[in-house]
């Protein structure tokens, strides 16, 4: 927030209002501005996918930075509240059994698959006004129970309601459907109700404001607003009927008022999809492990529509049926569907105007998953075992090197002279005498905490180029190396197809793992790439502190080529992960096949040096951190922008792919000797 | 040196000994209390796993006053005078160090004996706080006093102890703190019985607020459920969350005097973190749910 002005900007408070809505929902949702929705639904207020909170960019209505800020506390919190009391609860087969004349009532939906809240406007010829009446009510019911249960909030809400309602100007007379609704938005906001009374020229308001006290009653619940905007339907319809609007036209009513900024335009139907979508993808995880006949209903009911005696291929498919359903919904509406469990957002350099882009990039963070870890450690240990062997002793040599003498100690192998001479001085003195007169060598603790960043980008699934004569036959490890679970055939026939780079790449890393393993270190293996600013993608296959298992191979296993390379930014986020490791040494090795690039690296997508200069400072600033930065690459041609990128000395470009396992753990000596 | 005047002088340094006058104070959340009992009716050692600040340390006071002070007390253990020895183990405890040693007094030589073998000779409850972080030398003591053999091996002095018939091993344990190279072996877990332990739910923590603190009820809830809530950032940081006792610390300050949201700031974001982001959107937090 900067000092001379009020405004507060997303980008800075991003990360504080990330810890703020995880702290109080106990989940975690990325935080977008508005600006990011790239569908058909594109408000200008805050509104929610259930996954994502989209925000505006800047909140600058208010005189303070406090008030400024509040503001998205309070927007923050609205949307949380639709978790907390249990909006996406709603079940239109409860509601009927609640609800006074749903029952009777069929469902006509728009589209195939619909939701419970979908499904529950679709009873109604007015879908849209049924919408808006539901999410008017539904506001406030939730409103009313985050000022019950957060009183600290109250001062912030109901100075974002009063102002609200002071931009609503003037109430006008309430003359039909229109100015019913607008008064009944009015109500939320805690305007007089004798004031609404005194504009009422339809002799309705009155039940408006009765509806709205209903729905703001502590014993509500989702089902109270959904009976109350059908009560506020059958309203509007009267004094639509006495203006001589057509039933027909009643829809449109929703459109002429105003959304209330804090609380936003939030497609709550749409909503309750991606949280199917979370249940749906659960349901087939569970039908993935169970490997034998599951029926629906142990599946929690997440669908319906299937025979009780469904094969598991049959459940898969109708679950994936409606996973995909749900994701395009979603993705018409807000113009994508974030699979990332965490997303960050970044400054970028901007090197033509000697400045940083703030919030610049958007980067997802995803963990690696996968099943083919046993298979590729063997294909490793086939192609590489006296080299992995050797690697080890190597890596294991350098413990001994590090070691310290301990002194002044009470139990150790040699006597320290100094406090021995001491204690007899004492008894001398007719002091009691220390007891502490060993010294010890102590094996010291390395205290590294490293970070491999792979660029995975599409490049490096191009096959390892040709080497001058005849390409090497696969070996098999001679008999004391051979592995436990020995030599598979099947491997040496896929040997014999042209090996990519990532698959080098990926042995290196797993040569890496064992013998860091065997050392000690503490290591993070990461991989990056995406396409374009709002989608740089990271890959999380070991965390730092995680321990080495069976997930870890199978995340490496994972790894697969993908786009572009916007590395300033990836590198900025391991940075982030570096620096909350308390370690002595901390090192980021870069391994990469060519220079930084994205379809909108720079305002001209022909220009190197932009994404150069970018990492370039994205280096600078891991050093400031305390971090050395190592970038090893197979690009022969990469000396002309290597030399600008990285820091002096801390690029090695290597001639023959098929040695980067070897020179790998070269560099990683050379960097973490003590 | 001389083992003519041996004598056997009380512990001090690491150890705290507690006689234990008054009944300490502890709320019970399942049926720990109970399973203790039963397991020292058999003499089963125990081993305690939860996060700091959980209520560990309390409990087995509880316990150890309920079966050394209490009105079904036998008497010979209703006359020991220190029922419990706690030993904070760290990275440089030995074995020596809960053995005991020689030490030079003027010209003689005396024999110290050290917590657990005071322990064990007098039939005390000996708790190891943190077991893991000592050195690897105590688990050999551990593994003979934890099986059938009940017994201490004493080498400075050439003896094997039997262990008293009223003695107890417990330690503890955090499998959230410790880094992947300390951890307990199978070998040594399973000779123990387990309790876990976490941080109680806002009706139980709000009781144990309220009592160790003197503030009413109401504000010992908003600080329960600030502790509830703050915890769902723990992997920012601080991986053991908000402990119970930071929150009996808050209280205590605003029971002082201390404005409440200052209290919060001090003993809970402050205490936590030095991350200030996390400082302040832990007070932020806090402001929402205080009055």
């Amino acid at each position: 927030m900067e000092a001379d002005s009020p405004s507060v900007n997303l980008v800075e408070a991003q990360r504080l209002l990330s810890l703020f809505a995880q702290g109080i929902s106990g989940r975690y949702f990325h935080l977008q501005p508005l600006a990011a929705l790239k569908g058909e639904f594109r408000p200008a207020t805050p509104t929610s996918d259930g996954r994502t909170l989209f925000l505006p960019e800047a909140v600058e209505e208010f005189a303070e930075p406090r008030q400024n800020l509040g503001f998205y506390k309070v927007a923050v919190m609205h949307q949380l509240g639709f978790f907390e009391f249990e909006t996406w609860a709603f079940d239109l087969a409860e509601a009927r059994r609640r609800v006074p004349g749903l029952a009777s009532r069929e469902a006509e939906p728009r589209r195939a698959q619909p939701g419970e809240l979908e499904m529950f406007f679709a009873c109604f010829q007015e879908q849209r006004l049924v919408r808006r009446l539901f999410g008017v009510l539904e506001d406030y019911r939730v409103d009313c129970g985050l000022a019950r249960a957060y009183p600290g909030l109250q001062r912030d809400l109901g100075h974002a309601m009063a102002f609200a309602l002071e931009r609503r100007g003037a109430l006008p007379s309430i003359l039909g459907a229109a100015g019913l609704l607008e008064a009944l938005v009015r109500c939320t906001l805690r305007a007089g109700a004798p004031a609404l009374r005194a504009a009422d020229a339809t002799g309705l308001v009155e039940a408006v404001i009765d509806a709205a006290r209903r729905a703001g009653e502590p014993q509500a619940d989702v089902y109270t607003s959904a009976e109350q905007a059908i009560r506020c339907l059958k309203l509007l319809r009267t004094a639509g009927i006495e203006e001589t609007l057509g039933v027909l036209m009643l829809d449109e009513v929703e459109g002429s008022v105003d959304v209330v900024d804090f609380r936003g335009d939030a497609l709550l139907d749409l909503a309750q999809l991606r949280l199917r979508i979370d249940a749906t993808q659960h349901a087939l995880e569970t039908l993935g492990e169970a490997g034998t006949a599951v029926s629906p209903d142990s599946l929690g009911g997440i669908i319906e529509d299937v025979p009780d005696d469904a094969s598991p291929d049959q459940l898969t498919k109708a679950l994936q049926r409606r996973m995909d359903s749900d994701r395009g919904a979603l993705r018409r509406a807000f113009g994508g569907v974030s699979r990332a469990e965490r997303s960050f957002l970044y400054d970028e350099w901007d090197y033509h105007q000697r400045g940083y882009l703030r919030g610049w990039c958007r980067l997802h963070e995803e963990q690696l998953k996968g099943e083919q870890g046993t298979a590729f450690l063997e294909s490793v240990q086939h192609r590489h075992g006296p080299l992995l062997s050797r690697v080890r002793r190597q890596f294991q040599h350098i413990k001994p090197e590090s070691t310290e003498r301990v002194r002044k100690v009470s139990d150790g192998e040699e006597i320290d002279l100094d406090r021995a001479v001491e204690a007899r001085s004492d008894i001398r003195a007719g002091l009691a005498p220390s007891e502490r007169v060993y010294m010890r060598r102590d094996r010291a603790r390395r205290e590294v905490a490293a970070a491999f960043l792979v660029d995975l980008s599409a490049s490096v699934r191009e096959p390892v180029p040709d080497t001058d004569g005849e390409p090497e036959k696969p070996r098999i490890a001679a008999t004391e190396d051979r592995p436990f679970w020995g030599a598979r055939p099947s491997l040496m026939e896929r040997d014999e197809e042209r090996r990519r780079v990532l698959d080098i790449q990926k042995e290196a890393l797993a040569l890496m793992v064992q013998a860091l393993d065997a050392l000690g270190d503490e290591y993070g293996i990461y991989g990056f790439s995406g396409e374009s600013r709002d989608n740089v993608e990271f890959y999380v296959a070991k965390e730092l502190g995680d321990r080495l298992g069976i997930q870890v191979w199978n995340a490496i296993a994972a790894m697969r080529s993908h786009r572009y390379t916007r590395m300033g930014t990836a590198i900025r986020h391991t940075i982030r992960k570096l620096e909350r490791q308390d370690a002595r040494r901390k090192v980021m090795l870069l391994i990469s096949d060519g220079y930084p690039q994205d379809i909108d690296y720079g305002p001209d997508r022909d220009d190197r040096r932009y994404g150069i200069h970018d990492t370039a400072q994205a280096l600078r600033e891991a050093e400031l951190a305390h971090i050395q930065t190592f970038c090893v690459t197979i690009d022969r041609a990469g000396h002309d922008y290597l030399r600008e990128m990285c820091p002096e000395g801390r690029y090695l470009i290597i001639d023959e792919v098929e040695s980067l396992p070897v020179e790998l753990g070269k560099v990683y000596r050379l960097l973490t000797r003590g | 040196m001389s083992k003519s005047a041996l004598k056997r002088e009380p512990v001090a340094g690491a150890t705290s000994d507690h006689r234990l006058r008054t009944e300490p104070w502890y709320l019970s959340l399942g049926d720990e209390v109970a399973v203790f009992l039963a397991a020292y009716q058999e003499r089963l050692p125990v081993l305690l796993k939860g996060p700091t600040g959980c209520g560990k340390t309390r409990f087995v006071e509880h316990v150890t006053w309920h079966l050394y002070r209490g009105q079904e007390a036998a008497e010979t253990r209703s006359r020991l005078e220190t029922p419990l020895i706690t030993v904070a183990c760290h990275e440089d405890l030995t074995g020596t160090d809960l053995v005991g040693r020689y030490l030079l007094a003027g010209d003689e030589t005396i024999w110290m004996d050290g917590p657990l073998t005071r322990a064990v000779r007098e039939g005390a409850i000996c708790y190891l706080d943190e077991i893991v972080e000592a050195r690897k030398d105590t688990t050999v003591l551990i593994h003979s006093l934890t099986d059938h053999r009940r017994m201490l091996p004493v080498e400075k002095l050439g003896e094997t102890l039997d262990a008293h018939p009223d003695f107890l091993l417990v330690i503890s344990y955090n499998p959230g703190y410790q880094s992947v190279l300390k951890d307990l072996k199978p070998s040594t877990r399973q000779r123990f019985v387990s309790l876990d332990f976490d941080y109680p739910d806002v009706e139980h923590e709000t009781r144990i607020i309220t009592h160790e603190s003197g503030i009413d009820e109401a504000a010992a809830e908003r600080l329960s459920v600030v502790g509830e809530r703050v915890r769902n950032l723990r992997e920012h940081g601080f991986e053991e969350g908000v402990s119970t006792r930071l929150l009996i610390y808050a209280a205590k300050l605003i029971a002082r005097g201390i404005e409440p949201r200052r209290a919060c700031d001090l003993a809970i974001a402050r205490a936590v973190t030095d991350d200030e982001e996390v400082v302040q959107a832990i007070n932020e937090i806090v402001d929402v749910l205080l009055p």
